[in-house]
């Protein structure tokens, strides 16, 4: 059955992201390139390999094309992946961000980019998009984006971020909330546990690199 | 995945529905009743047997038709006790999901429902974001902040419990726990 599938792929997930320092207590783990957050001036968990800003491109919430890679260049930048019906994570990730964001001075708060991609692109069309995530962004100046595309579009754009590729219709997916520097880096990301103030933390250190 | 739902969660919300409408007159005069004072429990707590639930909300929905709910039990007793089942007059369908050790892999973003919920003696769990959450599917109406969702919750030794989660704007800070 599929669903046992994915339940087992993500128990073997859940243990490297458990793995990746959330709680900021678990020593550095070797195979999945992350440190533990207590070794780093971020309150987020940290990569040993910084990542690399990803390439992909896909369709906006007004039904543009998005260069992921040309319009985030050199801008610090949200990367989460996600679907619109979720009800617990997905929501509560981007209302965090907005939080975090509102914590800042303005001069700053309106360089950063915010980008979502859905993982459910069947259900998650430009206008879902849209309305999804006017209920986060009302009050800031740069929008947050939208992203669908393809079924194949949106497993690369999973696989060149560096997350888990989702699957059950995109319900299962990663929850690590990826945070690019405007040097194109990602070396923070945020899991299940952490805070707006943790992000609030980390956000003038990223921008300042 | 929704499709595959286990049947013994579709059964136990549909049991509770058919209970829920009963109970409801039950509560409906009488308001839950306040954890004294004295108690060592949440102030904001409501109880019954042994088991406290206290912190409930529900962020307003993002998403037309799904919500979660989330809220802390704690089971001050020296026997455990298993919630069974959840309902919601607020919804159709009302399943526990992703309680972490309840399910594998629920630290993930995974979204599976969670079978009944043993809650040991001194033990507190605390449904929050990533963590935990009572979803509501098929709502019965838009919910606005300020309102009240009613959730009813079933323990096997100590009974049911109306809990109360007001709703709460998008933007606002979660009033329990992480906020993530």
């Amino acid at each position: 059955m599929r669903n046992r599938y994915a339940a087992g792929v993500l128990g073997v997930l859940a243990l490297s992201l458990a793995a990746c320092g959330s709680s900021a207590a678990s020593p550095p783990a070797g195979s999945s390139g992350a440190s533990s957050a207590a070794a780093s001036a971020f309150r987020g968990a940290t990569f040993v390999q910084p990542h690399p800003r990803p390439s992909f491109v896909l369709t906006d919430q007004h039904g543009k094309r998005y260069d992921f890679a040309a319009r985030t260049r050199g801008k610090a930048t949200f990367l989460f992946f996600g679907y619109t019906h979720c009800p617990d994570i997905c929501p509560t990730t981007m209302a965090d961000v907005a939080a975090a964001l509102r914590g800042l001075p303005a001069a700053q708060r309106d360089g950063v980019q915010v980008v979502f991609v859905t993982t459910d692109p069947k259900r998650d069309t430009p206008p879902v998009l849209a309305a999804w995530l006017a209920n986060f962004d009302p009050d800031l100046r740069t929008k947050f984006v939208g992203l669908t595309g393809s079924q194949a579009q949106v497993d690369a754009a999973q696989r060149g971020a560096g997350v888990q590729v989702a699957e059950d219709d995109g319900q299962t997916h990663s929850a690590q909330l990826l945070l690019y520097g405007p040097d194109d880096v990602c070396r923070v990301f945020y899991l299940v546990g952490s805070t707006v103030e943790d992000m609030r933390h980390d956000l003038p250190l990223v921008l300042e690199g | 995945m929704r499709a595959a739902r286990p049947a013994y969660v579709a059964a136990a919300v549909a049991l509770l529905l058919g209970v829920a409408g009963l109970v409801w007159g039950a509560f409906s005069s009488d308001t839950p009743a306040a954890v004294a004072s004295a108690d060592p429990g949440p102030v904001d707590g409501v109880r019954i047997g042994d088991i406290t639930v206290s912190g409930a909300y529900v962020r307003q929905p993002a998403s037309p038709g799904v919500v979660a709910a989330y809220l802390t039990i704690t089971n001050g007793g020296k026997e455990p006790d298993t919630l069974v089942a959840v309902a919601s007059g607020a919804a159709a369908s009302t399943t526990l999901h992703d309680v972490p050790g309840a399910v594998s892999g629920s630290t993930s973003g995974e979204h599976q429902p969670t079978g009944p919920l043993t809650i040991a003696p001194g033990q507190t769990i605390a449904l929050s974001p990533g963590r935990g959450h009572i979803m509501l599917e098929k709502l019965t109406g838009p919910l606005k902040v300020g309102d009240q969702v009613s959730l009813v919750l079933t323990f096997q030794r100590s009974g049911q419990l109306l809990v109360e989660a007001p709703v709460i704007a998008i933007s606002a800070p979660a009033p329990t726990g992480g906020t993530r």
